[in-house]
């Protein structure tokens, strides 16, 4: 090369700045958009990577049905693959902390913590604070609202099993660290709870009190050379997999022998203890019942005896009833009796009377007298001899009378004393009888209780039975020790995380070809016309004796000045730019340690070399032409490409219409079909990457809009303590409905979906199933995207119960309607069911069922441990009224929508650097490639021009003339170009894809408009550039020479 | 006949880096309305300048060059332009066709932007060259393309029909062709035309003969005897 071409080649450079700079930047453009972007994905896991080594992240997990021992954890140390071996423990509970509960994945930590900085795997990045030094500390997310100095207490309403894990109860948050098992915001699903995990605590192992470790966590030797998400590191994972399952199940076995061993002693001791108890209860209930039998005897028998009594003391009444009778009528004829001996005595005195005064008379009396006396005396002697037997016999009589006398008054006696003794039998019979009701009584409840206890004791026993049963089925099915090994890949966020690199990755794979594409495509038309301008030099060289390649050399040289250092220059900014804005616009949901941008050769050899091959190549493809000619024809002007009829002009009623100018101007877009090509797929190039990017913007503040305008009109989720349900008469109801709220229970938890035919597709989501379905209908808004068909929910479940799927869990699995997925509960039961409908949900997603259809899979009642609520009040208000909600007994804590709103506010600001920067490159290509295209005419057309000039065209009209093809090739690229954005844009946002997250397809119209309005404001503004160019056109010597 | 163009004094210099080059110096000259003049003398002595100047696509340092009572030197480029739009028609040694317009769009050119314009259909049948008229320039050969060229100076019926070496590029026939085109037309409209030439052949057809050297008027002559174009012998 000698000096006159090196000449040429600074000349060639320094006399067009305005072609250097254009191919200059296209070239930054290219190389940067391109080793930039495909950085991005390799710094985000190259910065993952570091981040892990540095935080010592495990590589696997191992988690036991049955528990870890101290022995597990020997044996997977001893493995030749494991670096270092540690049980630890993990137990999800709902604890309060600041009076608002929520669930805390509670993990251990080493005792000693100072060792916790140098060996102990996964250790924290302390934010705040210290570590934990006592078994009553604890360190806390940061991204909880938790401080230091804050006391989390744990609720005692958690499951008994997971809550005697703890010996403690409450701990004091002592820091606040990033944990690197937690890398996204994402806290994990749990059994426990809602099913969502919201924040974690790491206290001491002290803490936990517990003859087995729950997780036993390992990180690999032969993972260490592998980066973090690299093939290489997948399969180190799968061979120590494989490893540790194989150990898992001879450990399984052994474990298993132990495990029946022991369970085997314990359930002949717990059969025996039965048997014993069963004997026990048995021979006290024998004794109770005998105790009571004996009870009813002695009853009877007093009732016998009181009936004996009774009798015996009514016979008695009757006896002395009869006594006093006889009684009366003997004292009645004993005193009649009396009365008797004295008439006798009186009668015979007075007979003795007669007797003597007849003796006397006798005495005296004549014969006859005497013998009438005789008679009368011995009459009347007879008459005293009666009555003096009368009276013998009722002296006798009287004497007997005297003891009848006496026997009576002994009567009387005997009455009394039967009276009295009747008294007291009547009064001791009515106490018997009292008694008699009172032991009946009590023994008719002893009889009950007896009863009672029976059912119980039987019952008990029963059940015990039962429990002994069920034991020894287990007992006799018993399995295997479960393992569970898990990887990184089943960390919350984990795999988000590296779903978003492979996105950034796929974008980074289209976008900057696009660019590069582009690139050059402009710099072959640049380079074209370069060497057509330089077609005499070319020529002139050539008749000089120059040779071929000093000639090549000339373009090749500025092809690979431009090349290597916009190349370079192009991949210094790109690294510098788009890998950290990337970065940025994630770093809101992932906390990663902090990012360095990792160059990795590929791109950047593909931008900086790829770049100066590509000019070089599209330079020999423009100096193709003019090389090969010999130097008569070079020295020679071209003959200028001739005109062309157009296929409108075949079209004459309407090409007649057409001003002259117009004419001109259809006729130079289709003369120069490649450089019209180039400008038009600029200009779709810039609109559509703005449509992209407006809509990004568009797409992502369309989640709040759409979600939480027209599809959930959800305020609030209402997390309760324990299961309720609206016809309860609870504080919260009665808030609920006095402050007119529209709410329904509802019944959530984390589920994983599987469908059969893609083994691979598991989406972690939630079920919900809300009780009031006529309420629930006022909270949520189902309907199909496409045609916003309303879904009725129920749905019509007459032959089987079907469930609403929200559409991005359907686009996941792959499913249609019509489909059957598999969702597994939290206690692993998993449960088949009919995809209904597929409803238009794009933040969160869940699968919808009745209470009835969950009853109908599960078996069991859904027990509704949220609330969802609206109510007519924002703001502060409703603040005010969450605040009243949770504050009641059954609220464990509210999860507000606007949280969710204010996120994505932050995601759209995040974004908006990514946003700016696609409007940015839009923009520079759009100038590049219009402002490449008008010096391109202009210099071509110059003599055009200046005849336009010298026939008396002002300076507008010939400005006019060109601007007026550049905004013809505009208008035809903008509407390619909103197709094309809109199509670029669904790709993108299918490849943005978040977890939980699904972005609407939506361009605003304003987007659309400004997308359109932008290209267009660009070739005006370039125009507006080129104008003075235009005016410095000189007439008289542009066309003095030969064409 | 009127005066039509009156050169007083006019000077023009180009200035490349420190060094001034005088291509016009102190010219003087007058055209009538009507006649055809013509401007000749060897390269570089300044006659296309002078042309130039004329038809207002360069400008003069000093002077005043008068066109029709009104000093161009003084008007400002919109002027200037209105000026060469509706008062110059020029002819240049190559054509200057636009190449993607046929002939007919071509004459179009300038009938479109010009009050007063002519027919260019007709203008083209004018020519000789009616039938060819949607034939785009680079099927027509040197001499068809030059009529083209003279259809559009001619469209506009402007005041001055200028002509820059109208014959350089083509060979002797066709050049003589135009030549009696370029006087046909002068008759026939009566129009003033300034011919530059180098080739002292062609100033027989015209009325006044200005010879330039190294920037200045050498002479103005009157020719007294005007030959037909066919009638010259180049």
């Amino acid at each position: 090369m000698n000096r006159t071409i090196r000449k040429i080649i600074r000349r060639g450079l320094l006399r067009t700045p305005g072609r250097f700079i254009a191919v200059f930047l296209i070239t930054v453009l290219g190389a940067g958009f391109l080793a930039g972007l495909q950085s991005a994905s390799p710094s985000m896991a190259g910065t993952a990577n570091n981040y892990f080594s540095q935080q010592g992240l495990a590589d696997l997990w191992i988690y036991c049905d049955k528990g870890i021992s101290a022995e597990d954890v020997e044996e997977v140390q001893a493995l030749p693959e494991v670096a270092e071996a540690s049980g630890g423990y993990s137990v999800d509970l709902v604890a309060y902390a600041n009076s608002a509960a929520s669930l805390f994945s509670i993990r251990s930590l080493p005792q000693d913590t100072t060792q916790a900085t140098t060996g102990y795997l996964t250790q924290l990045d302390l934010v705040e604070g210290r570590l934990p030094e006592s078994a009553t500390e604890g360190v806390a997310d940061p991204l909880s609202n938790l401080q230091v100095g804050d006391t989390v207490t744990v609720s005692e309403n958690n499951r008994e099993g997971s809550l005697d894990l703890l010996s403690r109860r409450s701990f004091t948050i002592v820091g606040l660290a990033w944990s690197p098992h937690y890398i996204s915001s994402e806290r994990g699903s749990s059994s426990s709870g809602t099913g969502r995990v919201g924040q974690y605590l790491y206290v001491l192992e002290a803490a936990f009190s517990s003859d087995w470790y729950t997780e036993l966590v390992v990180r690999l030797t032969t993972t260490e050379p592998h980066s973090a998400f690299s093939a290489a590191y997948a399969q180190a994972i799968e061979s120590a997999t494989q490893t540790v399952q194989d150990l898992m199940a001879s450990r399984a076995d052994q474990r298993l022998d132990g495990i029946l061993n022991e369970a085997s002693d314990e359930l002949n001791e717990a059969e025996a203890s039965f048997e014993k108890e069963k004997t026990k209860v048995l021979s006290e209930l024998e004794a109770a019942k005998k105790e009571l039998d004996d009870g009813w005897d002695a009853l009877r028998e007093a009732q016998e005896e009181y009936a004996r009594q009774e009798e015996f003391l009514s016979d008695l009444r009757a006896e002395l009833e009869q006594a006093q009778r006889d009684l009366e009528a003997a004292s009645a004829e004993l005193s009649a009796q009396s009365n008797a001996p004295e008439d006798g005595n009186a009668e015979l005195a007075a007979a003795l009377a007669m007797y003597n005064a007849l003796q006397a008379e006798y005495a005296v009396a004549d014969l006859a007298r005497q013998e009438e006396l005789a008679l009368q005396i011995s009459a009347l002697n007879v008459q005293i001899a009666t009555l003096r037997g009368q009276i013998a016999k009722g002296e006798a009589e009287i004497a007997s009378g005297q003891d009848a006398m006496t026997a009576y008054t002994a009567a009387e006696a005997a009455i009394a004393t039967g009276n009295q003794q009747l008294a007291e039998g009547t009064s001791a019979l009515a106490e018997a009888a009292n008694q008699i009701s009172q032991s009946t009584d009590t023994l008719t409840s002893a009889t009950a209780d007896y009863d009672a206890q029976f059912e119980l004791a039987n019952q008990e026993l029963a059940d015990a039975r039962a429990e002994l049963d069920a034991a020894w089925r287990d007992f006799q099915a018993a399995e295997q020790p479960q393992w569970i090994i898990q990887d990184r890949d089943d960390l919350p966020g984990y795999s988000g995380f590296s779903a978003d690199m492979d996105r950034i990755n796929s974008l980074s794979l289209v976008l900057p070809w696009f660019f590069f594409l582009v690139a050059v495509i402009v710099c072959l038309t640049t380079m074209t016309r370069m060497v057509e301008e330089h077609r005499r030099q070319i020529g002139t060289l050539k008749a000089n004796g120059y040779r071929r390649w000093q000639m090549t050399a000339i373009y090749q040289s500025y092809a690979w000045v431009i090349g290597l250092t916009g190349g370079g220059v192009g991949v210094v900014l790109g690294l510098l730019v788009f890998p950290s804005a990337i970065w940025n616009s994630y770093s809101t949901q992932y906390h990663i340690g902090s990012f360095q941008t990792v160059i990795t050769l590929a791109p950047c050899a593909i931008g900086f070399l790829g770049s100066a091959l590509a000019l070089s190549l599209v330079t020999s493809i423009a100096c193709r032409n003019s090389l090969h000619k010999n130097a008569a024809d070079l020295m020679r002007p071209r003959s200028p490409r001739s005109g062309k009829r157009v296929l409108l002009e075949r079209v004459t009623f309407l090409w007649r219409r057409l001003s002259f100018s117009h004419k001109t101007t259809i006729r130079n877009l289709l003369r120069y079909k490649v450089r019209f090509a180039v400008t038009v797929i600029g200009v779709v190039g810039c609109t559509a990457l703005l449509v992209a990017a407006l809509g990004l913007r568009d797409s992502i503040s369309g989640i709040v809009d759409l979600q939480y305008g027209e599809i959930s009109k959800t305020q609030a989720t209402l997390v309760l303590d324990s299961p309720s349900r609206a016809s309860d008469n609870t504080e919260l109801n009665r808030l609920l409905t006095g402050n007119n709220i529209a709410f329904s229970y509802a019944y959530s938890e984390g589920i994983v979906v599987t469908h059969d035919d893609r083994t691979n597709a598991n989406i972690t989501t939630y079920l919900l199933v809300p009780e009031d379905l006529e309420g629930f209908a006022n909270l949520m808004n189902f309907r199909q995207r496409l045609d916003q068909t309303p879904i009725a929910f129920p749905l019509d479940e007459s032959t089987e119960p079907a469930v609403i799927m929200t559409e991005q869990v359907a686009t996941a699995l792959g499913v249609r309607v019509g489909d059957l997925v598999d969702f597994g509960l939290s206690d692993e039961q998993t449960t088949q069911v009919k995809v209904g409908a597929i409803t238009e949900n794009y933040v969160y997603n869940y699968l919808y069922l009745t209470p009835a259809s969950y009853e109908t899979l599960t078996g069991e009642p859904a027990a509704y441990n949220t609330v969802v609520i609206r109510s007519d009040l924002e703001g502060d208000q409703f603040d005010a009224l969450l605040t009243d909600l949770v504050a009641t007994d059954h609220v464990a804590t509210a999860l507000p929508v606007a949280q969710l709103k204010t996120l994505m506010d932050l995601v759209i600001t995040n974004l908006s650097a990514v946003i700016w920067l696609m409007v940015f490159s839009a923009l520079a290509l759009a100038v590049i490639v219009i402002y490449n295209l008008i010096t391109i005419n202009v210099t071509e057309r110059e003599r055009e021009l200046a005849t336009l000039r010298v026939l008396g065209y002002h300076r507008r009209e010939v400005a006019g003339y060109i601007a007026r093809e550049s905004s013809a090739m505009a208008l035809f690229g903008i509407p390619l170009g909103l197709l094309a954005g809109l199509v670029l844009h669904a790709y993108v946002m299918g490849v943005l894809v978040a977890s939980d997250i699904m972005f609407p397809r939506v361009v605003k119209p304003l987007s659309l408009v400004s997308a359109a309005v932008i290209p267009l404001l660009c070739t005006v503004l370039v125009n507006v550039c080129i104008r003075p160019r235009l005016n410095r056109l000189n007439p008289a010597t542009s066309l003095k020479s030969v064409e | 006949m009127a005066t039509i163009v009156e050169f007083s004094n006019v000077r023009k210099a180009y200035r490349t880096g420190e060094v001034e080059t005088t291509v016009v110096r102190n010219a003087s000259f007058t055209i009538e309305e009507g006649e055809i003049c013509a401007i000749v003398g060897p390269s570089g002595s300044g006659k296309t300048t002078l042309l130039n100047i004329l038809g207002g696509i360069d400008r003069c340092d000093s002077g005043s060059v008068f066109v029709d009572g009104v000093d161009i030197v003084g008007l400002r480029d919109k002027a200037l332009t209105n000026y060469r739009r509706h008062d110059i028609g020029f002819i240049f040694q190559f054509y200057n066709l636009v190449h993607n317009l046929t002939a007919l769009e071509n004459v179009e050119l300038a009938s479109h932007v010009s009050k007063g314009a002519a027919s260019p259909q007709e203008m083209l049948d004018a020519v000789g060259l009616g039938k060819r008229a949607n034939s785009f320039p680079s099927q027509l050969s040197g001499g068809e393309q030059q009529r083209v060229a003279i259809a559009r100076a001619l469209v506009k019926m402007p005041k001055l029909l200028l002509c820059d070496e109208p014959t350089g590029a083509l060979d002797d026939r066709a050049g003589i062709q135009i030549l009696g085109l370029l006087q046909r037309a002068s008759r026939a409209l009566d129009m003033t035309v300034v011919l530059v030439t180098h080739n002292r052949a062609f100033v027989g057809i015209a009325n006044k003969v200005i010879t330039v050297r190294n920037g200045g008027i050498e002479s103005i002559a009157v020719n007294r005897e005007i030959r037909d174009a066919t009638d010259i012998v180049p």
